[in-house]
């Protein structure tokens, strides 16, 4: 524990290569090129960290990761240029002074929204983006104003600011650590954007619901319901009852969880409140039900859930579902 | 010269500083928030069921006080009193956040103040860990990319050369962020994920924890609770009492010496880990009861959106002042042993023995916690109904100071919702006051701002204060 750096042997590398070459579909013979990515000492391309208005949430998110570790792993991809919580340089402009001198070869993140009467942030993000070799909204706020939306319409995503090229989401709320380390190997290892959704998100990491890979969509199709969050007999039951949003949210959730891997929204009965989709706040609450008796269903996901559950429901010749827990699907646009 | 503006880096929320100096001194200090994110706004309308969800946005780093201060407000205002294992784990997971923060603050933010990264090439050695990573430090200066540290940080009299030292703080400084994982991952255990909990709701926890669980948590506690008393403690106090202690016993970032603490970790049945009170004017011994009557918003120069006050003064709330209302004795011991002022060291050491203090109490609450699941048909969760129109409150001590959750709620909805965070009441200046206490402990400072190095001082101070997003809600 001592070496300063995090306890980070050969063989813990080798584990994370292993486990980024599957997000990446790399095969076998690329995987010597990707560990070159990360073994470099000079020359790495930069990595600078814009901070909009947030809660700080996502760099906490980030800096508290194993495997997306910051110093040691992504450290050695890219050099940290600037991150306001973390730079020991205490002067923004100082330190992106040779950034703006010359055009480099640098990454941007964003993190957090855009006050519209900011115009000194929206400037400096514009003129940032425009040289960027690629930029990254990290998180909710960043990606469509997040939480921030819901207010009195002053904050929005970096999008919507008038930067010139389209930014790579990472839509979650926080970000998710490892979604940041994919993408950043993905841009480095091929050379090009991944694809992405409509809503700019990789398709790689965002393109099925949660629901579709969720551990507990077998008692979803069991007709299981969670109703008491103190009954061990309903352990592990599906949590719709409950007000899950797992249909409508599109994330690797199921399959990634959070923080290494350990827990996730829905293992602790917490539910999925849509956080990797825009304006999840307004469009999703309430995130919890007291023994509700009505899923909402919102917007254009409003199709493919009501057809999920009638799908569902219909293949079991289990209306009963529906009727045993009185759930009614009302559309809502 | 007037107007010198400061927007320094390491500070949670965005702000501005503007100085105007005279005389190589600073003669007033004005610090600006930008971005203010207006929570009533965002909070009005909403479902009260989802209070502790969009409470947790607040400020990433304060996330589970503000969590569980919505839902106790909720669940006070609705008489539900919500089962003991709930409780003890909406501590635990304070209390993860809470030690997250500290050492955040003290490592990330504050640290980087004080030394000089070029130092650790004189490092003596030739094996074992700091050798390498002094080795690896050098390849990075060599190369130009030292992030997030600078070669060319400006370095005053008082920055930390000693080769050994800086080698020990440095290698702490990477072994801080490995703690923040392991903090991450009990964060995790009992909340779902982190930052962000997702277990926490009205009427207690969503989930019955296993015995896995319990000790995945306990053995990463016992790593984490390692690392406070043997690393983290021992770092500040050396530093307290040694390159510090200049700073210290010049009295360096004293503002109004008014202290506020409220009756942290507390239950209506449990009687608080922190004890409330309230000392004015500096006088340490004399401690007055807390009566939350006297907590007052006062429209403040230049229509300030928040101004705070206590008994008609600007106060100073947060773990220096929980610990001086406890009369912790570490912390008086080397306060009064030392004649250090209550000030920017004072609030570093009060920090970390608050950390000391915490993870001492959550292996107590960890052991109640088993007892309580052992129980057969052991609750975690009240269900009740939200019906009518209530007026709740909570106040609560939060990782950056005290903080007021205040809402009107009718049946569902809330309708109106008023917030005060710890950063707030460093921000508020009193009725008649111009500083607001950040301002005040700037006030005089000696400074050049065309020389970095002599603007180190007042960075050293900003960076004592406790300065998360919690500053710019509204």
């Amino acid at each position: 524990m001592l070496s300063g750096f995090k306890s980070f042997n050969r063989r813990q590398f080798l584990k994370l290569l292993a486990y980024l070459a599957c997000i990446l579909g790399i095969e076998q013979d690329g995987l010597d090129r990707l560990s070159r990515i990360f073994a470099r000492v000079a020359d790495k391309p930069r990595l600078i960290w814009l901070t909009g208005t947030g809660c700080g949430g996502c760099s906490l998110s980030l800096i508290g990761s194993q495997r997306a570790d910051i110093v040691e792993l992504l450290g050695r991809a890219v050099s940290l240029t600037w991150h306001p919580f973390l730079s020991q340089e205490a002067n923004e402009e100082r330190a992106l002074k040779t950034v703006f001198e010359e055009a480099t070869d640098f990454y941007l993140i964003v993190e957090g929204a855009v006050s519209k009467e900011d115009r000194k942030f929206s400037s400096q993000l514009s003129q940032l983006a425009s040289r960027a070799q690629a930029v990254i909204a990290a998180g909710a706020c960043a990606s469509s104003g997040g939480i921030l939306s819901a207010g009195n319409g002053s904050f929005a995503g970096i999008s919507q600011s008038g930067i010139r090229s389209e930014p790579i989401r990472l839509s979650t709320c926080p970000l998710h650590p490892e979604h940041l380390l994919a993408v950043l190997s993905y841009l480095l290892y091929y050379g090009r954007f991944p694809e992405l959704d409509n809503f700019g998100r990789p398709v790689f990491l965002f393109g099925s619901s949660v629901h579709e890979s969720c551990p507990r969509r077998g008692s979803y199709e069991e007709g299981k319901f969670l109703k008491d969050y103190n009954s061990n007999e309903e352990a592990g039951y599906c949590l719709l009852l409950k007000g899950c949003r797992g249909f409508e949210a599109r994330s690797d959730c199921a399959v990634r969880q959070w923080n290494d891997g350990l827990n996730w929204c829905i293992a602790s009965n917490g539910g999925c409140q849509a956080c990797s989709e825009a304006n999840f706040l307004q469009r999703f609450e309430p995130f919890k039900r007291e023994g509700s008796t009505q899923i909402r269903v919102s917007g254009k996901a409003a199709a493919a859930a009501a057809g999920a559950v009638a799908g569902a429901t219909a293949a079991l010749g289990a209306k009963r579902i529906l009727k045993k827990h009185e759930c009614s699907i009302e559309r809502r646009s | 010269m007037n107007g010198v503006i400061l927007g320094p880096s390491r500070v949670g929320s965005k702000i501005e500083i503007v100085l105007d100096i005279e005389q190589a001194a600073i003669k007033r200090a004005r610090l600006k928030l930008l971005n203010v994110r207006n929570f009533s706004e965002i909070f009005k309308g909403r479902y009260v069921v989802d209070a502790p969800f969009v409470a947790s946005r607040i400020c990433g780093f304060c996330q589970t006080a503000h969590q569980v201060a919505a839902a106790q407000a909720v669940e006070t205002a609705f008489g539900v009193e919500i089962p003991e294992a709930a409780v003890l784990i909406r501590f635990l997971l304070k209390a993860v956040s809470h030690l997250s923060y500290h050492l955040f603050h003290f490592y990330q933010q504050a640290l980087p103040d004080w030394i000089d990264i070029k130092s650790i090439l004189a490092h003596k050695g030739s094996t074992g860990e700091l050798f390498q990573l002094k080795e690896r430090i050098r390849l990075l200066i060599e190369s130009g990319e030292s992030a997030p540290f600078s070669a060319d940080f400006p370095v005053d009299d008082e920055t930390i050369a000693d080769p050994e030292t800086v080698a020990g703080l440095l290698s702490h400084y990477y072994m801080a962020l490995e703690v923040q994982s392991w903090l991450a991952q009990m964060g995790a255990l009992l909340g779902g994920r982190f930052p962000h909990n997702q277990s926490i709701v009205l009427g207690g926890i969503t989930a019955v924890p296993g015995p896995d669980a319990l000790y995945q948590f306990k053995a990463l506690l016992d790593k984490v609770s390692s690392f406070v008393k043997k690393v983290y403690a021992s770092d500040v106090i050396a530093l307290v009492t040694g390159p510090l202690l200049e700073s210290g016993l010049r009295g360096d970032g004293v503002s109004y010496r008014n202290f506020l603490a409220g009756a942290g970790y507390s239950t209506s049945r449990n009687k608080g880990t922190f004890v409330s009170g309230f000392i004015s004017n500096g006088k340490l011994e004399n401690i007055a009861r807390f009566t939350p009557e006297k907590i007052n918003m006062v429209e403040g120069e230049g229509g300030k959106k928040k101004n705070v006050v206590y008994e008609n003064l600007p106060v100073e709330t947060g773990a220096l002042a929980r610990l001086l209302v406890l009369r912790e004795k570490n912390l008086l011991k080397v306060l009064d042993g030392k004649g250090i002022g209550p000030g920017a060291s004072a609030r570093h050491l009060a920090r970390t023995l608050e950390a000391v203090l915490l993870a001492n109490k959550m292996y107590y609450w960890l052991d109640k916690l088993f007892e309580e699941l052992s129980v057969p048909g052991c609750r975690v969760y009240s269900e009740f109904k939200i019906r009518g129109k209530r007026e709740a409150e909570a106040i609560i001590e939060t990782p950056s100071g005290l903080a007021v959750h205040r809402l009107a709620l009718d049946n569902s909805r809330i309708k109106e919702y008023l917030l005060v965070t710890g950063p707030h009441w460093l921000l508020s200046s009193g009725s008649n006051g111009r500083h607001s206490v950040i301002e005040k402990a700037l006030n005089g400072i000696t400074v050049d701002a065309e020389k970095p190095e002599k603007m180190l001082k007042l960075l050293r101070i900003i960076h004592s204060f406790d300065l998360c997003a919690c500053s710019s809600v509204g």
